[in-house]
């Protein structure tokens, strides 16, 4: 007992840091806070944004909208009023500027910004939304930041990006697979679902559900790429 | 002849008293009686519905994750 006390508080002591600087780390990118997306349905998308620039608050945030993101409305923020910005009846941009009174002396809010848009019928796939960041420090000088880098780039910084999961109710949805799924991105796109099948084989982001998986005659766990046509139950 | 019938009287008497008695006692039977009588094939009402009691766990997965109509392969 002593010995598995001792197990724990090692792994906490080793643990805590790290978590605490990847935690510290997340919250420097603008992120969207609102998670995945359903494909083929208007829904409300949320930016956070987690810091400002080099300890400047931020008074400008704009959103560049894809072609394939329609019907798009942004929410009045306490932020800041809401512009958009269109290319005939198309917008092509949202930007939500903060008023002078309330710029802060220093980086210390957290700002949360909401469009609603249809996403395409598109499960399986992610969109980039480009995001410019503007701050203002004390003495009246603003910074530009640009969030459009796609995943993994090792220059620049990371564009928020939308994950499209396929259309789907609470509870039991059978799915055909539209495109091929890699197997290191079936937990991006399926990762907020209770448990997947594809024939007698599951998967679960959930790892007590993985070990009730494997310990159940007659089933495995689901590995390997999700092939266009692959028929699966989705339970949420 | 009044001594003899005295003692019929009392005779009398006496034996209604003693059947009194017994009519009286089917009506509250011992305690003792009760679980001997008692139906053996009688259940607690939640023992009437054996499927809905709770089950130890086993670490297998559960009914409500398995897919509709999905019967593990033996």
């Amino acid at each position: 007992m002593r010995s598995s006390f001792s197990s724990l508080l090692l792994a906490g002591l080793v643990c805590g840091p790290a978590l605490i600087l990847f935690t510290g780390t997340a919250e420097a990118h603008v992120s969207l806070a609102s998670g995945p997306a359903i494909a083929a349905k208007s829904q409300k998308i949320t930016f956070g944004v987690g810091h400002g620039c080099e300890g400047s608050d931020t008074v400008r945030i704009r959103v560049d909208i894809p072609a394939s993101v329609t019907s798009v409305r942004p929410l009045f923020s306490d932020f800041g009023k809401p512009t958009v910005i269109k290319n005939g009846t198309t917008v092509t941009a949202v930007e939500w500027t903060k008023s002078d009174a309330d710029v802060l002396a220093a980086d210390d809010a957290y700002y949360e910004l909401t469009i609603r848009a249809r996403v395409p019928d598109a499960a399986f796939t992610q969109i980039q939304l480009n995001v410019t960041q503007t701050c203002r420090s004390a003495a009246g000088v603003e910074t530009t930041v640009l969030w459009d880098q796609p995943a993994g780039s090792t220059t620049g910084n990371p564009a928020p990006v939308l994950i499209v999961t396929p259309a789907h109710t609470m509870g039991w949805n059978k799915v055909t697979v539209g495109r091929a799924v890699a197997a290191a991105d079936v937990p991006t796109y399926l990762g907020d679902a209770q448990i997947v099948w594809r024939g007698a084989a599951a998967y679960s982001s959930n790892a007590n559900t993985m070990a009730q998986i494997g310990n159940t005659p007659g089933v495995s766990v689901l590995s390997g790429d999700l092939a266009s046509g692959d028929e699966i139950w989705i339970k949420y | 002849m009044r001594r003899p019938t005295l003692c019929l009287l009392l005779l009398g008497a006496l034996g209604l008293a003693a059947c009194g008695d017994n009519l009286q006692a089917p009506e509250t039977p011992p305690p003792a009686d009760a679980a001997v009588d008692a139906d053996p094939t009688a259940l607690a009402p939640c023992l009437d519905r054996p499927t809905e009691l709770s089950r130890p766990p086993t670490g297998s997965l559960p009914c409500e994750l398995l897919p509709p109509g999905f019967t593990p392969p033996r």
